[in-house]
């Protein structure tokens, strides 16, 4: 007699069994007490199985409050009554401010321009302080190779010398610099130059303390150091930021400067100009064929101006030709002759009589005068706090200030991004090795996709693509110490707090890592590595795609 | 059509069982806690889908089952989690363990629950479903994409793999 299957017993005995089979088992059963007993016994045991695990762990009952997940309606509607808000205060501003004093109308928190203002304020130190994480990420690279490549050549040296020539000749090849790039890099401590009469085929990136371009550069010339010359023609356009930058050649592009003296002196400019510092001058010889926006202190154009020219300053002083219309922000704007405008003026001064215009200027269209307390260049610390030395910033108190500021800034951003997001509230470390993967990956992207967006900005075509590329990585550059700082927090607490308790713990531990003395600029890094890794993992997890870096 | 106030109702009755599973699923209080949470949220989502003539708990179950098990298959790196049916059934039937039967008193729940726990992917998954989710081998089958019998053996080896452990065990303490 043959008995059945172990697992036909088994699906027997949970009523899985197909009804011929099952009943085939039966007529079976009938005759044989062995297997009866082996039946009944599994039938006892998956009873007892079932009962075991469906005894209730007393921890697992309470249900945390149901929050359900924002939808498009929920946003609409926050939106709306954002709006709603928005509107009714600015109503009750404007009815207070009608009963207010004049001066102190830039209390108003709703003034559109002053929220403009914070809206770009806050891109820009978030860009700022995401390309400084990218700045101190690229040099601890070059470090961390160049401390691997000597180790390595030490340990080879020890053992073979073949395998020492080998890798110096490797290391000579490797440090050459090859042609093929789609972009050059030249760096030095002094004079980084590109003497006249040379040519650079590509986008040149020249940092130095002085960086002098006579000769041609026929992609992009991002220039950085103390002093920027430009003399020779630039095709494309000039990316540069300096103590003083003057430029005094051609460019084919677009100029972007900031500086603490930005300087356009007999300049062709084809694109727009976009400069910013303590003072800023366009002289009389300069063509600009775009728009000119100009932020400094200190504002002096008497170039030709193709479109429209906006200056924000302290003080303006217009003496150049403008085919269309001039906007300008100071405490005082003078326009003296020969100045020209084809369109309108629209300025925004501080009292009526600090806009003036000499008999030698024309303008085409009306002249319309703002006068506000409130902007009298709002942004004047802005060069200042760049260039000036500073002493021992431990002893401020504007440096500490600065920090609970940071510390605040980045935990309001941290809330918004752990509830948007709720996955990032747990770590996506599942071992002490992922969190090496995480730095790894992190390095890797910091390195990488600055390096892909550059090469997608060079193709005209994918531009865009690039720019928004970069902004978006500078983001997340910045985003990056919200999950260590969450890993840290946790690792604080004994038991899970309320993210926002680990994060901001977690926070406060990072801002005094990275401000450690002698130590702290080895964190930055570490931490926005890590980070960056972490917040890659999460958006591989959430694609389903996780194991990929596991 | 559920209002928000029974959907919270229902939430509230329904999640430590739809926590339990998960969390056995998963093996993890964290990764239970978040998965429990998504699975109401998905539910939440799709509410218009729900037939009301359904019982809510299976169809809970079965959402929070299908997100544990999406997750489980993301963290294993084999592709075919459940290994071959014939292989399971072939290791099925050499195995000779005796069956526990009554032995598996409920004072030993704590040790049969790590037990469980300890178990590879493949066989735990289709085990709790059964015993634990209360599916029917045919749901589990449909669930996991494998077929009856499949499902049948990797139950019928989760089983024998317990017996052995809780058996070593006893003769550990002994």
């Amino acid at each position: 007699m043959t008995h059945p299957s172990q697992l036909a017993c088994s699906m027997y005995a949970d009523r899985a069994l197909a009804p011929a089979q099952a009943a085939e088992l039966e007529r079976h059963l009938a005759s044989c007490a062995a297997c009866r007993a082996r039946v009944a016994a599994l039938e006892a045991e998956t009873g007892a199985l079932r009962a075991a695990l469906l005894q209730e762990d007393a921890e697992l009952v309470a249900a945390p409050p149901w929050r359900r997940g924002l939808r498009l309606l929920d946003v609409l509607g926050l939106g709306a009554a954002a709006a709603l808000i928005a509107w009714t205060s600015s109503v009750f501003w404007g009815a207070l401010a009608a009963v207010v004093p004049s001066g102190l109308r830039w209390l108003s928190p709703l003034d559109p321009r002053s929220l403009w203002n914070y809206g770009i304020d806050i891109v820009v130190f978030i860009a700022n302080e995401g390309s400084f994480m990218l700045n101190s990420i690229s040099s601890f690279a070059t470090v961390a190779a160049f401390a691997a490549v000597l180790g390595g050549a030490a340990m080879a040296l020890r053992k073979q010398a073949g395998a020492a020539v080998l890798l110096s000749v490797l290391l000579m090849v490797l440090a050459l610099p090859s042609t093929g790039h789609a972009f050059e890099l030249r760096r030095s401590k002094g004079i980084t130059t590109v003497p006249a009469g040379e040519t650079v085929d590509d986008t040149l990136i020249a940092l130095g303390d002085t960086v002098s371009i006579e000769g041609d550069v026929h992609g992009d010339l991002l220039a950085f150091g103390r002093r920027v010359t430009v003399r020779g023609n630039v095709m494309g356009d000039v990316v540069s930021g300096a103590e003083t930058v003057e430029i005094s050649g051609t460019v084919g592009g677009n100029v972007i400067a900031g500086g603490s003296q930005v300087s356009l002196l007999q300049a062709r400019v084809a694109g727009n100009v976009y400069s910013g510092g303590r003072g800023v001058r366009l002289d009389d010889g300069t063509e600009i064929t775009g728009n000119a926006v100009t932020a400094a202190n200190d504002v002096d154009v008497a170039a030709h101006i193709g479109i429209d020219l906006r200056s924000y300053g302290r003080d303006v002083n217009f003496s150049g030709n403008v085919t269309r219309n001039v906007g300008a922000y100071g405490e005082t704007i003078t326009l003296v002759a020969p100045a020209r405008i084809g369109g309108d003026l629209t300025a925004y001064v501080s009292a009526d009589e600090k806009l003036q215009i000499a008999n030698g200027a024309t303008i085409g269209g009306k002249v319309t005068r703002e006068v506000s307390q409130n902007r009298a260049l709002s942004r004047r610390g802005f060069d200042a706090r760049i260039f000036e030395p500073r002493p021992n910033r431990y002893a401020t108190a504007g440096f500490y200030f600065g920090q609970m500021v940071r510390l605040a800034a980045a935990f309001a951003t941290g809330l918004l991004l752990l509830a948007a997001f709720p996955p990032l509230r747990l770590p996506p470390l599942r071992s002490g090795i992922d969190l090496l993967r995480a730095g790894g990956i992190g390095l890797a992207t910091a390195v990488v996709a600055p390096v892909a967006a550059l090469i997608a900005c060079i193709t005209v075509i994918l531009a865009p693509i690039g720019i928004i590329g970069f902004v978006l990585g500078a983001i997340a550059l910045y985003l990056a110490k919200i999950p260590v700082a969450q890993l840290v927090g946790l690792l604080l607490f004994k038991s899970t707090p309320h993210y926002a308790a680990s994060l901001l713990a977690g926070l406060a531990v990072v801002i005094v890592a990275v401000n450690l003395p002698f130590v702290g600029w080895l964190f930055g890094p570490v931490i926005t590595c890590v980070g960056l890794g972490m917040l890659v993992m999460h958006g591989l997890d959430a694609v389903g795609r996780g194991h990929l870096v596991r | 059509m559920i209002s928000e106030v029974a959907f919270a109702e229902l939430y509230r009755t329904h999640y430590s069982r739809v926590l339990g599973l998960c969390r056995h699923l998963l093996g993890s209080r964290a990764a239970a806690e978040d998965a429990a949470q998504e699975a109401f949220f998905r539910a939440h989502r799709t509410l218009a889908s729900y037939d009301a003539g359904q019982p809510f708990q299976a169809w809970i179950m079965s959402i929070a089952t299908h997100h544990c098990i999406d997750i489980v298959r993301r963290r294993s790196k084999e592709r075919a989690i459940f290994g071959t049916e014939t292989t399971e059934r072939v290791e099925a039937e050499a195995d000779t363990t005796d069956v526990l039967g009554e032995l598996l008193a409920a004072e030993r729940a704590r040790d049969l629950k790590a037990a469980v726990a300890a178990l590879p992917d493949k066989y735990r998954l289709p085990l709790l479903l059964a015993y634990y989710g209360g599916s029917s081998y045919d749901e589990i089958a449909t669930t996991l994409g494998l077929t009856k019998t499949h499902v049948g053996a990797l139950i019928c080896r989760g089983k024998q793999a317990l017996r052995k452990a809780l058996t070593s065990l006893e003769e550990k303490r002994a």
